[in-house]
């Protein structure tokens, strides 16, 4: 890690390195016992985060059962939604894949048979060779 | 996955509802909830409901806005518990996700409803003078970070003071790690010139 980095590192994360992202961790903090530069910015980091101990709202536990109870309270009018069964061959990610290319097939087995079913021979071979190479030299030789 | 998931839930709806539901864990307990289990409920709010206010007091930075939206998250794991799955990351997060959606919904609503910061609760049995200069501090902090625009104030709390992991933030907030890191240094930015004279004084008395 540069020190550029790690300034950019302990700017979003601060100087604690329990905070630090595990992946990065020992990197920062090979390059900590190696640069005065990186002790100076964990240092700046190290102020911030003191200010940000600070910030403590009043929330005590009396306070939060008091208003959890609210919530309890109002459950009992409120019925849920219920649960989702999802069966194990239709997990979200295999159910989208399916219908993304079962719907591709039928397009593609539809437009096949109109285009074969609808174009004379010679029509039909001018316009898939146009689709096909653009405004190609085939294209215009086979006109 | 969600076949373990379907044998839990068959435990959970079938046998569960008589067992201590605070020995449960947080999946079991919502597809408990999904069937309308109230004492799952209770043991998953009580788990859940202190760290949530907190996290909506930080981004509000007004207690009547923050209570509200505690309560109107737990109302919509109670109505939509049968949504949530494991495959949809951790209970925790979602329920924080919802709690900082919630949140960042209010603060769009116009300025003039929000001016105050969080009002500190007054106790007449202490004041010393080290109690009265820990609520200062603890105020302009407050204020600081109430002038954060939304999405940089929700990256900040939910790492700093939730203490989540950097993956779990960015999930909560839909992007990516990368993006979540330059929230993260744009907030901690802005704080530090905002609190400069803060720091200094903090950083001498210590």
């Amino acid at each position: 890690m540069k020190v550029k980095t790690f300034r950019r590192f302990v700017g979003a994360y601060g100087a604690d390195p329990a905070r630090w992202p595990s992946r990065r961790r020992a990197a920062a903090l090979a390059l900590l016992a190696a640069s005065d530069e990186a002790r100076r910015a964990q240092a700046e980091a190290r102020a911030l985060d003191r200010a940000l101990d600070q910030f403590t709202p009043d929330v005590d536990s009396a306070r939060s059962a008091r208003l959890l109870a609210g919530v309890i309270e109002k459950t009992r009018t409120v019925e849920p939604s219920g649960p989702i069964m999802i069966p194990d061959a239709i997990d979200p990610w295999w159910w989208r894949s399916a219908v993304i290319l079962g719907t591709m097939a039928c397009l593609g087995f539809f437009i096949g048979i109109s285009g074969a079913i609808s174009e004379p021979a010679t029509a039909r071979s001018t316009s898939v060779d146009v689709f096909t190479f653009g405004m190609g030299p085939l294209a215009r030789l086979e006109q | 996955m969600i076949r373990a998931l379907r044998a839990k839930s068959f435990l959970a709806i079938t046998v569960a509802p008589d067992d201590d539901p605070d020995a449960e864990d947080d999946e079991v307990l919502m597809l408990r909830v999904a069937a309308g289990d109230h004492p799952a409920f209770r043991a998953l709010a009580k788990r859940h409901f202190h760290r949530t206010l907190a996290l909506a007091e930080r981004m509000m930075g007004r207690r009547a806005d923050a209570e509200e939206i505690a309560q109107e998250t737990f109302l919509r794991i109670w109505r939509h518990a049968g949504r949530w799955r494991p495959s949809l990351g951790k209970l925790e997060t979602w329920l924080y996700r919802v709690t900082v959606n919630l949140c960042l919904d209010r603060l769009r609503r116009p300025k003039d409803l929000h001016l105050d910061v969080v009002e500190e609760a007054e106790d007449p049995t202490v004041d010393t003078e080290r109690q009265v200069a820990a609520q200062e501090v603890s105020r302009r902090v407050a204020a600081a970070v109430a002038e954060l625009p939304g999405r940089q104030r929700a990256a900040l709390v939910l790492c700093y003071h939730q203490e989540l992991t950097n993956a779990q933030a960015a999930e909560i907030l839909a992007i990516s790690v990368w993006a979540l890191e330059a929230l993260l240094v744009r907030a901690r930015r802005t704080l530090r010139v905002k609190l400069k004279t803060l720091g200094e004084d903090l950083g001498e008395a210590r």
